[in-house]
């Protein structure tokens, strides 16, 4: 069985390692990250499995991203979860047609359980 | 009667009587008329009573030729009637006046007539020159300017004049000659309502002339007779005087004055004096100071205000003492200017200080007025001094309160705009006009809509606009809020109704402060603190994520000491989290920028997953659970959760004695109760209500441990109340507390 592959992006280099190394340690995912927007615009087979999001990266906003991914029925599958410290997060994940959020700072338990629900 | 048949007897008696005596046969012609008559006998006195010799035998008409025809008219009736008389008569003839007593001799048929005469011509003479007297005074009676009215003592009217009866209501004095008095007494109250002088009925009884009949020597009384036919009215002044006549007779005289014209004179006077004292009373009491000259402008009178204020007296201030009450900057001025008009006859004002008896100097408002004569000469001048300190002060201070405020309208750095019960723009300020860039349209005095007319496309939403005023007028409360226009600029406004000191109602004042700089800035501030908590959240995240890793892998290890150190650091890490979280959501609820996220969901689910979540961050405490069937409420559940969260933690965090919290969720129809119990150090009454306050925190001794930003309950409180709900704590020191919240339950579950 292949690893499920979860792409980060995310602005800042300390979150993408750490989290990286959460997930690929002890959830056993394949990891990618990027820290810019474009990456994801330029996004290509072979797809993630699941996308967490930052909502403020370089160049782009993620609910931009976000609505882009969403749009495109190339992409509309991968499951988007957003991460971020804004405390409307909800409100924007819904608006922006993300599949799940998870608050920064978060609970290593926490992020294990919420990718796992979506990745299986 | 005397026998004439005892002849000689008598004739001796004749003869020696004084008086004249004679035996007359009487001479008819064929119609039975006395013609003459012839002397039979006569006495000695006859001839020095009459002035005839040798009669007898001779008839009367040819020893007096040319005696008069009354002479055989008398004679003749008593021949004829044989009637008795007496009666006094003269004779020009004959040059004598008599006083004869004549009767007949012998019976029916006897022509015969004795006359027992004496000459009464002395007496007679004196006694007509008393009747010219007594004409005389009669025709002096008649015209005298009284009525007169001579009574004798049976009250019979004996002499009376032409006033007298007419003052009594007849035409003329021989209506009321020989009648009596009480008749015509009757008579006159009949004719006339009689009033006394002061206008009380009169007493008839009370008459001068009734007293005096009574016994009284004098009487005199003023009566006011109406005429109760004419309706004519006068003042009589009547008297009555008993005029004694010999030693037991006397007459009365009644005399009748007409005093109407003093008595109208009278009147006048009496109110000419009441007007002049009711002028002076006047002038004395008037609030201001008065006083009049003569002619010339020399001041003779002041009222006593003039000398009450001043403290002066009379004889000071005559002719032009009154400078001497003048301030010395103005005396000079106003003698000029009062003397010009003294000169030209001129109505005269001006307004100068007078020196009170205190010494000093109020502002008074002088007048005087010139009084002319019926010629139009001038007599005096009537002035008065109006004291206008206070108003002179009332009118700096207005005049200082207008300056003021037009100050602040010039130089506001508010738009102010004043709108009338009616919403007519009373006025608006030169801010006002820049803020809605109508400066040049004069719109006071114009209704509101007109200026909702020219500014509604400045606006985001002009109809919200529309609706407010409707509001506050309909309240007539304060109001205040932001309008938002379409150029980017925000105007807060504020408005108050405008009420008088005894709540007069006088319209609405509004200004309008354009906070678009202070919007952007607080923006830029709520951008700051989203950008700031975000980088702050950013290296926590990293730090949290770490340290969990790290704790993850000491986890299994034998190094419990590390483990137990990353435990604290994650611990920290979390709180400082939650105090991040805090400090955002205070600062959005400060700014009205909390956003619920409302949603159906499950109460008690909610409930039992924070629960759990506390549970797994404490292990001093056991949280127990006591909740009814659960039901859905429409809320936003994070934020509710929230609250939930801050419930319990605050449970444990203040009753570091006790092992429990206990949890109750009790659901009515209309409402969801959750509160949580504690068993720890409580509230006082006082903290109880301040508890919900931002930043505040329970103070003492035992509580120097706990920290906090004193932010939890404020958000909470928000939070609830963002949702209609109520909030609230029941505590007794030192026994616990009990925090609680309500929610209601919407209709449609």
């Amino acid at each position: 069985m292949t690893k499920k592959k979860i792409l980060i992006a995310d602005d800042d280099n300390d979150i993408l390692e750490v989290t990286g190394i959460i997930l690929e340690g002890y959830g056993g995912y394949e990891i990618e990250v990027v820290n810019r927007g474009e990456a994801l615009l330029e996004l290509c087979e072979p797809f993630p499995d699941l996308i967490l999001l930052d909502l403020w990266l370089s160049g782009h906003h993620g609910k931009d991203i976000c609505r882009r991914l969403k749009a495109d029925n190339a992409t509309s599958h991968i499951p988007v979860i957003i991460f971020s410290a804004n405390r409307e997060l909800r409100q924007i994940a819904s608006s922006c047609g993300a599949d799940d959020f998870l608050a920064k700072p978060f609970q290593m338990d926490e992020l294990l359980a919420k990718v796992g629900e979506w990745v299986g | 009667m005397i026998s004439i048949n005892d002849e000689p007897l008598y004739r001796e008696f004749f003869n020696r009587m004084d008086q004249g005596f004679c035996i007359l046969e009487m001479i008819f012609d064929e119609q039975q008329r006395p013609v003459d008559y012839r002397f039979e006998e006569t006495n000695a006195a006859f001839e020095e009573q009459t002035g005839l010799r040798n009669a007898i035998g001779k008839t009367a008409r040819e020893l007096v030729p040319g005696l008069e025809d009354h002479w055989f008219q008398l004679y003749g009736k008593v021949a004829l009637t044989g009637e008795t008389i007496r009666f006094e008569e003269g004779s020009e003839a004959m040059g004598r006046w008599f006083d004869v007593y004549a009767y007949r001799l012998g019976g029916e048929e006897s022509r015969k007539v004795g006359l027992v005469f004496t000459d009464i011509t002395t007496r007679k003479q004196q006694g007509t020159e008393l009747n010219t007297l007594k004409d005389q005074l009669t025709n002096i009676v008649d015209h005298a300017g009284s009525g007169l009215v001579l009574y004798n003592s049976r009250g019979e009217i004996i002499q009376a004049n032409d006033l007298g009866a007419l003052y009594q209501g007849f035409q003329s004095k021989n209506e009321i000659l020989n009648t009596e008095i009480y008749k015509n007494s009757e008579r006159f109250f009949r004719k006339f309502k009689v009033l006394e002088e002061n206008g009380e009925p009169f007493d008839p009884d009370e008459s001068p002339i009734r007293k005096v009949f009574a016994g009284a020597a004098e009487s005199r009384a003023t009566i006011i007779q109406i005429d109760r036919t004419t309706g004519k009215k006068r003042w009589l002044f009547v008297e009555a005087r008993r005029i004694p006549v010999g030693s037991s007779d006397f007459q009365v005289l009644f005399s009748i004055n007409d005093v109407t014209l003093q008595k109208r004179h009278q009147q006048i006077e009496a109110s000419l004096l009441a007007t002049e004292n009711r002028f002076r009373s006047m002038a004395d009491n008037i609030s201001q100071l008065a006083w009049m000259t003569d002619e010339k402008g020399y001041i003779f009178w002041y009222n006593q205000r003039w000398f009450n204020y001043t403290g002066t007296t009379l004889d000071e201030m005559k002719g032009w003492g009154w400078t001497k009450v003048h301030h010395p900057d103005h005396v000079d001025r106003v003698v000029k200017r009062i003397n010009r008009c003294f000169a030209e006859g001129r109505n005269w004002e001006d307004t100068f200080p007078l020196r009170g008896q205190d010494g000093n100097y109020r502002w008074f408002l002088s007048r005087a007025v010139v009084i002319r004569n019926v010629r139009g000469e001038i007599t005096n001048w009537f002035g008065t001094n109006t004291d206008i300190t206070d108003q002179l002060r009332a009118s700096e201070e207005l005049s200082y309160q207008k300056g003021l405020l037009e100050a602040q309208h010039k130089t506001s750095p508010m738009g102010i705009l004043v709108l009338s019960p009616e919403r007519e723009i009373l006025m608006y300020n030169r801010r006002f006009e820049e803020i809605f860039g109508i400066e040049g349209a004069n719109l006071n005095g114009q209704l509101e809509s007109e200026l909702g007319k020219r500014t509604n496309h400045l606006y985001e939403d002009a109809t919200n606009r529309e609706k407010t005023l409707e509001l506050i007028y309909t309240t007539r409360s304060q109001s205040h809020d932001k309008l938002y226009f379409r150029d980017g600029r925000i105007i807060e406004w504020y408005g108050t109704p405008v009420l008088g000191e005894k709540g007069e109602y006088f319209g609405y004042a509004f200004s309008y402060i354009d906070v678009t700089e202070q919007e952007t800035l607080l923006r830029q501030k709520d951008e700051f603190l989203g950008v700031a908590s975000h980088e702050l959240k950013t290296p926590v995240t990293s730090i949290l994520a770490y340290t969990q890793l790290l704790q993850r892998q000491f986890e299994t290890s034998e190094d419990r000491r590390t483990y137990e150190m990353l435990s604290k650091m994650n611990h920290q890490i979390n709180r400082l989290t939650l105090l991040i979280n805090d400090l955002l959501d205070a600062t959005r609820i400060e700014q009205g920028k909390l956003i619920l996220r409302e949603e159906q969901f499950d109460f008690n689910a909610l409930v039992e997953e924070v629960m759990e979540e506390v549970q797994r961050t404490s292990d001093s405490h056991q949280i127990i659970s006591n909740m009814e069937q659960g039901r859905q409420i429409v809320a936003d559940r994070d934020r509710i959760g929230q609250v939930i969260t801050n419930f319990l933690t605050n449970a444990i965090k203040y009753s570091p004695k006790a092992n429990k919290v206990e949890v109750f969720v009790n659901y009515t129809d209309r409402a969801v109760k959750f509160s949580v119990h504690d068993y720890g150090l409580g509230l006082s009454r006082e903290d109880q209500e301040k508890v919900f306050e931002r930043f505040f925190r329970v103070e003492g001794k035992d509580r120097e441990t706990l920290s906090g930003l004193g932010l939890g309950l404020f958000i909470s409180s928000e939070i609830i109340q963002r949702h209609e709900g109520a909030i609230g704590v029941e505590s007794r020191v030192g026994e616990g507390s009990d925090f609680y919240f309500t929610l209601p339950l919407t209709e449609t579950q």
